[in-house]
C-alpha cells in the first residue's frame, strides 16, 4: 500500500493531536490581551499536557501515568482559582482586565 | 466505529480550541472551552481510560468552567475592538509545532511501541492501589497545596477591606 511507510505513526496520532493543542493554547497565551481568554488558554494547554501523558503511557507502557494525570488536573484546579483571584483584583483596580493596562510595571 | 468517533472528536477539539482563541466575546470563548474540555473527556474514555475522563469530566468541564463563567459574571466586558496582541507570535508557534511534528514522527520511527499492551494500570482501582501506596506524600501535599490555595484566594479577595 501506498500509505505502508507511515502506519508507525497510525500509534502517534493522539501525540501529534496534544502538541496541537498545546500549540493553539500557546498561539492564545502570547496573542490574546484579555486575561481571561489567557487563562482559558492555559487550561487548554493542562489539557494537551494530560493528552500526552495519556497517548505515550498507552505507547510505552508507564504504569504511574494516570496518577501523574491526577495530580496534573488537581494542580490546574488550582491554578485555575489563584489566576482568576488575581483577575478580579486587577479587575477591582483598574476596572478592565486588558494586560496592556498593567505595563506601569515597566518603568 | 471507535476509529471514526476518535477522529471526530479530535476534529471537534481542534475547532472549538481555534474558537476559545480567536472569538471576540469572551462568554463565548468560555462556552466553546467547556465544550473541547468535553470532547477531550470523550477523546479519554476513547483510550480506555473510563476514570480519568470521569474526573475530566467533573473538574474541568464542571468546577473550572463554573468558576469562568462566574468571574465572567462579576466583569462588565463588551466585545474586544482591538482583539490581538502581538500578530507576529503565531508565526513562532506554527513553527514551533512543525519541528515538535519532526520530533514526535523521528520517534515514531525510531522506538516502536511495546509489544502485547494491556492497559489494566487505566482502571480506577490500580489508580487507587498506586495513589494511597507508592504516592502517599504526593497526595498528601496535593492536600495541603488547595488548603493554601483556599485560604491564599479568600486572603487576596479580601484585601482591600483591611486597607
Amino acid at each position: 500500500m501506498l500509505l505502508e511507510p507511515f502506519s508507525a505513526l497510525q500509534n502517534f496520532f493522539p501525540v501529534f493531536l496534544a502538541a496541537g493543542l498545546f500549540f493553539i493554547g500557546m498561539t492564545g497565551v502570547l496573542m490574546r490581551k484579555n486575561l481571561l481568554i489567557i487563562l482559558m488558554s492555559l487550561e487548554l494547554m493542562l489539557g494537551a499536557v494530560n493528552l500526552n501523558f495519556l497517548s505515550f503511557a498507552k505507547i510505552y507502557g508507564f504504569e504511574s501515568a494516570p496518577v501523574y494525570i491526577f495530580f496534573i488536573i488537581c494542580i490546574a484546579a488550582a491554578e485555575a482559582g489563584v489566576g482568576l483571584a488575581l483577575a478580579v483584583r486587577v479587575y477591582k483596580k483598574f476596572k478592565t482586565v486588558d494586560i496592556e493596562a498593567l505595563n506601569f510595571l515597566k518603568e | 466505529m471507535e476509529t471514526f468517533l476518535f477522529y471526530i472528536f479530535s476534529a471537534g477539539l481542534l475547532l472549538t480550541a481555534f474558537n476559545t482563541i480567536f472569538c471576540r466575546n469572551p462568554a463565548k470563548g468560555a462556552l466553546n472551552l467547556a465544550l473541547s474540555m468535553i470532547l477531550l473527556a470523550g477523546l479519554f474514555f476513547l483510550m480506555s481510560a473510563p476514570f480519568l475522563a470521569g474526573l475530566q469530566l467533573i473538574i474541568y468541564a464542571g468546577a473550572v468552567m463554573v468558576l469562568f463563567v462566574m468571574v465572567l459574571m462579576l466583569f462588565n466586558l463588551k466585545n474586544e475592538l482591538f482583539v490581538f496582541f502581538k500578530k507576529r507570535a503565531w508565526i513562532w508557534t506554527v513553527f514551533l509545532f512543525g519541528l515538535c511534528s519532526g520530533l514526535i514522527s523521528l520517534m515514531a520511527f525510531s522506538s516502536p511501541p511495546r509489544e502485547n499492551p494491556s492497559y489494566s494500570f487505566l482502571e480506577g482501582k490500580q489508580i487507587a492501589l498506586k495513589l494511597f501506596t507508592e504516592y502517599l506524600l504526593i497526595f498528601e501535599m496535593i492536600g495541603l497545596l488547595l488548603l493554601v490555595i483556599a485560604i491564599g484566594v479568600v486572603v487576596l479577595s479580601r484585601l482591600d477591606k483591611e486597607e
